[in-house]
């Protein structure tokens, strides 16, 4: 939460999006009334007896929705106490671009008084965070939590092949545990206006190459350079495992046995290290001081490991790791990981994939099948969807990604979790995520169905906020489309 | 060397799939007149006839008749309509209720079988890049038909895809249209009267291979230079070969007066024979380029030197240019969301088909991967939404078409596929649903009227995938403990 966002939330009203489907991750509502107000989502209220339905999955929860009112709020604006959803609804007596100030909005209710479904198409240009409160009519449009992107280089890298401009890889450094990708983050990248039009309202940037590549922090795409993340703040440390990785070793000579070796010798020497309490050493240590204990929290369990492995084989290799250190393990890839999915469940290690990547890419990946998600749902494995696995970056097919894996099996529902809730969980950001009463509003107004190819975010919130969905795509073609004319 | 090598034998030379080789060949003796061979005669007896009825029948040529039919019989097209139509004796009648027909899914960008999966060093055979201009090599030379990419592209509804030689080089290589049925070798994969394709890439790829290595080109300028240069050498071995064709004809009329010996033929040159036959229509030329300024800059060497470009691939900035794209009926391959991994690249935008299309232009959606492949369709969709977001109107047809015969057309085929119309090849794919959904499953993949794909049976493994999978797509079981 930062200061400009803080202000902007305090100053701006309830917004309310009338007749809109709802979907949750958890149910879908077919029409709802839902109340955005202090930065969280005040209310979703049902306009109908709840008739859900799923059109793929064909799996539906008629229950309304989710947890009560009170979420634990960590953003210290709590204040909105909701009276239950279900009945409380907001009656906004300014339609349109007033921002009436209103008392107790929480319990009053909101009369459908046919207001017109002028708010604005979000056409504006400019970056301000505009208190654009009133009634948005949602009809025909689908309602989602904002998608988060879990393995990006948003902000830290601009153009893959221009090396002034890519600070996400340090080279010819296999294990960099106190590299914090994110001391180099932009907030005013080209791209994140690009990403955050396609849905995207958080992104996990994470550092690239290397065994142990160093950290990566979580960021809102506000795109404001107070938004800029506390890099000294680690989400997680990130490495791989795979033959790439292994190759890229130098000294390691590419055998998987060498990387392993390796990995043991750190933490050996960061256990060391730390027991030394900055004593003299009794042996030379394999990494700098800083880069040791750049591994405490891993070693406590505290910070996750997310680690890149497709083989079977290197998924056993990097539980059982966990298990004997005590490592909080997430696994990234696992093209191979439906022959271990009973594996992961029980040692509770959640997984990030990229449907449409299941291919025999290379010797690791020989056993990739377009319906991982589904098995791997299937199994009870956590599941998150990227699209950052690829070799190049780009956020905004996050909901094509989670589309794909519907289309191969997985349930409606898993799809979205694992694009908006899942993630903020294995990530400890659980005020965002979720479309819940309580939560955080990053929410996404979608034309249609989310994760179809026809859709548009209409809207984008981020804390309450309305953001501009312009950007530098969208105005080369209204250059050109004009001078087409 | 006493000859009588004719004009015609430069095409003989150049135009290998022409299968236009005319009868003077038999007159010459073969040393004389090296010539690779043509496409594989069809040996398999020929398909029994498929019905599709009930479905919807997107033909990508106009019409959409919902509900509709096409009967596929001995390979081609034979009926496609409205309404009902009785089985033909011994067809095989697919009820698509619900269902969605269209033409296969044609890619004009793919580097399959060049660069095939699993990664292997021995297997990168996409670049000769060991000196900027290699009009010589041929893609199909290096295409492993093993790549387990091929079968999966078919699976999801691709029937054609042109293999072309890598950017690294200005002038790549020749390229390779193929259809993707099963096949020991890349030449039995040919797509049969195919033109062969012309590989060229101008920007940031080959000055910066070769700058890297200290050559020549490290620049824009060296680019175009490179490419003047070399068509210029074209233009000079053509005029010797010119010359050689007029002292041979008059040796002939004056044979017998003055005794003397035929005049020799000039030394063949492979690449320059591919540049001649390009230049004389007979290759289609494909040019890798990314910025608006880059093309023109071939269009203005297409013009100096007189040939035509057939289109640019990866044109992410075609939008720029779209009415002189389209005045000179250049087509454009491009995609609908990848932009800036390159500076040439950064100006990449998902309207970018749409802009073309309203210029009266050709679009066509390409992969440049073998993952991307699959989802042709899904990509043209969201070219599609994003346009219309702009305000601009897109139909079905013409959506479809971005994938189908436009692309059919940018590689010389579209006599022969890429619409749904009576006589075409029987490349027809049925969809479970509007194949621009992201939902969308194949149903039914015919090739030349032949299954290829069918949902619920396995995709048929290729030699190296046979026993390298813990369950492989046959069914096969290798470790008791996995569970699906």
């Amino acid at each position: 939460m930062n200061a400009i966002l803080l202000a902007a939330s305090l100053l701006a009203a309830p917004t309310v999006i009338d007749n809109v489907r709802v979907e949750t991750g958890t149910t879908i509502i077919e029409s709802a009334t839902v109340i955005i107000d202090q930065g969280r989502v005040l209310s979703i209220t049902p306009n109908k007896p709840a008739s859900s339905a799923t059109p793929q999955a064909g799996r539906s929860n008629a229950t309304s929705t989710a947890a009560p009112a009170g979420q634990t709020s960590g953003a210290g604006n709590g204040t909105a106490t909701q009276a239950g959803y279900s009945n409380g609804a907001a009656t906004q007596a300014g339609h349109g671009n007033g921002a009436p100030t209103q008392a107790g909005y929480s319990n009053s209710a909101a009369t459908q008084a046919g207001y017109s479904n002028g708010a604005a198409t979000q056409a504006g240009h400019g970056n301000s965070v505009a208190t654009q409160a009133g009634h948005i009519n949602g009809a025909g449009k689908v309602l989602t939590a904002g998608l988060i992107e879990t393995r990006s280089q948003l902000g830290v890298a601009e153009v893959l092949l221009e090396q002034e401009s890519v600070d996400s890889t340090l080279k010819d450094a296999p294990f960099s545990p106190a590299f914090r990708v994110c001391d180099g983050f932009n907030p005013l990248s080209v791209r994140l206006p690009i990403a955050r039009a396609g849905g995207i309202t958080s992104v996990v940037v994470s550092p690239e190459g290397g065994v142990i590549s160093g950290t990566g922090c979580w960021v809102d795409l506000v795109g404001t350079l107070a938004s800029r993340p506390d890099a000294s703040k680690p989400l997680a440390m990130f490495g791989g495992i795979t033959s790439r990785d292994a190759s890229r070793m130098g000294d390691g000579g590419g055998a998987r046995g060498g990387t392993w070796l390796a990995i043991r010798q750190i933490l050996d020497d960061a256990r060391l290290h730390r027991r030394s309490g900055g004593r003299p050493l009794e042996r030379m240590m394999s990494l700098s001081s800083l880069q040791l204990e750049a591994l405490y929290p891993v070693l406590d369990g505290k910070l996750p490991l997310v680690l890149t492995a497709h083989r079977a084989t290197d998924i056993l290799a990097a539980l059982e790791l966990a298990k004997a250190e005590k490592l909080r393990l997430v696994i990234a890839g696992a093209s191979e990981g439906w022959l271990v999915a009973a594996k992961l469940k029980e040692a509770r290690v959640p997984v990030i994939i990229q449907p449409s990547e299941q291919l025999p890419y290379d010797f690791d990946q020989l056993n990739a099948r377009d319906d991982l998600p589904a098995l791997l749902e299937r199994a009870g494995v956590t599941v998150i969807l990227t699209t950052g696995l690829a070799d190049e970056q780009n956020a905004r097919r996050l909901r094509l990604e989670a589309g794909l894996a519907v289309a191969n099996g997985m349930s409606r529902e898993a799809a979205l979790r694992a694009i908006t809730s899942t993630p903020a969980e294995v990530f400890d950001h659980p005020a965002q995520g979720s479309l819940e009463p309580g939560k955080r509003a990053d929410l996404v107004l979608w034309s249609g169905d989310p994760f179809e190819t026809s859709t548009l975010a209409e809207r984008v919130w981020i804390e309450g906020n309305p953001m501009s969905l312009d950007n530098r795509q969208r105005q080369l073609a209204d250059r050109y489309l004009r001078e087409h004319d | 060397m006493r000859s009588y090598l004719s004009l015609a034998v430069l095409c003989t030379l150049a135009c290998a799939s022409s299968g236009n080789q005319g009868t003077k060949r038999a007159l010459l003796p073969p040393a004389m007149t090296p010539t690779p061979p043509g496409d594989m005669p069809v040996t398999k007896p020929a398909p029994p006839p498929v019905l599709i009825k009930n479905a919807t029948v997107m033909t990508a040529a106009g019409a959409i008749h919902s509900p509709g039919h096409v009967l596929i019989r001995d390979g081609r097209i034979a009926a496609v309509g409205a309404g009902d139509l009785a089985a033909p004796a011994g067809a095989r009648v697919v009820d698509g209720k619900g269902m969605v027909v269209t033409p296969g899914i044609i890619d004009t960008h793919s580097h399959m079988g060049v660069y095939p999966m699993p990664a292997a060093d021995a297997h990168q055979d996409g670049n000769e890049a060991t000196a900027p201009t290699t009009p010589e090599v041929w893609a199909e030379h290096g295409i492993w038909p093993q790549d387990p990419a091929i079968a999966r592209a078919a699976a999801h509804g691709v029937t054609t895809v042109q293999v072309l030689p890598g950017s690294a080089n200005l002038i790549g290589g020749r390229s390779s249209t193929i259809k993707l049925k099963p096949a020991t070798t890349a030449r039995a994969m040919r797509f049969p009267g195919a033109p062969q394709g012309l590989k060229m890439a101008c920007g940031e790829n080959p000055k910066r291979v070769y700058g890297e290595k200290g050559r020549s080109p490290q620049t824009r300028m060296g680019d175009i230079a490179g490419f003047r240069a070399a068509f210029q050498s074209a233009i000079e071995y053509r005029r010797k070969w010119q010359a050689y064709e007029r002292d041979l004809e008059d040796y002939k009329n004056n044979e017998k007066s003055d005794g003397e010996d035929a005049p020799d033929p000039p030394d063949r040159d492979i690449g320059l024979d591919t540049l001649t036959a390009m230049m004389d229509g007979k290759i289609l030329l494909h040019i890798h380029c990314y910025r608006a300024d880059d093309m023109q800059n071939l269009l203005d060497v297409a013009q100096e030197f007189g040939f035509r470009i057939r289109s640019f691939h990866h044109a992410v900035e075609a939008y720029k240019l779209a009415r002189r794209l389209a005045d000179e009926n250049v087509a454009v391959s491009t995609w609908a969301d990848w932009w800036g991994f390159k500076m040439e690249a950064f100006d990449g935008i998902p309207y970018n088909a749409a802009l073309i299309a309203a210029a009266k232009g050709r679009p066509i959606m390409h992969s440049d991967s073998s993952s991307e492949v699959r989802y042709l369709p899904q990509q043209a969709a969201k070219a599609r939404a994003a346009g219309e977001s702009l305000g601009l109107k897109l139909s079905d047809d013409e959506v479809l078409r971005w994938v189908t015969a436009n692309a059919a057309w940018a590689l010389g085929i579209d006599g022969q596929t890429g619409t749904l119309e009576v006589g075409k090849m029987g490349d027809v794919v049925l969809w479970s649903t509007s194949p621009f959904s992201i939902y969308a499953k194949t149903k039914l993949v015919l090739i030349d009227g032949e299954v290829i794909y069918e949902d619920g049976k396995p995709i048929r493994p290729t030699d190296f995938e046979l026993g390298t999978s813990a369950i492989d797509r046959t069914g096969t079981k290798r470790d008791p403990e996995v569970k699906l």
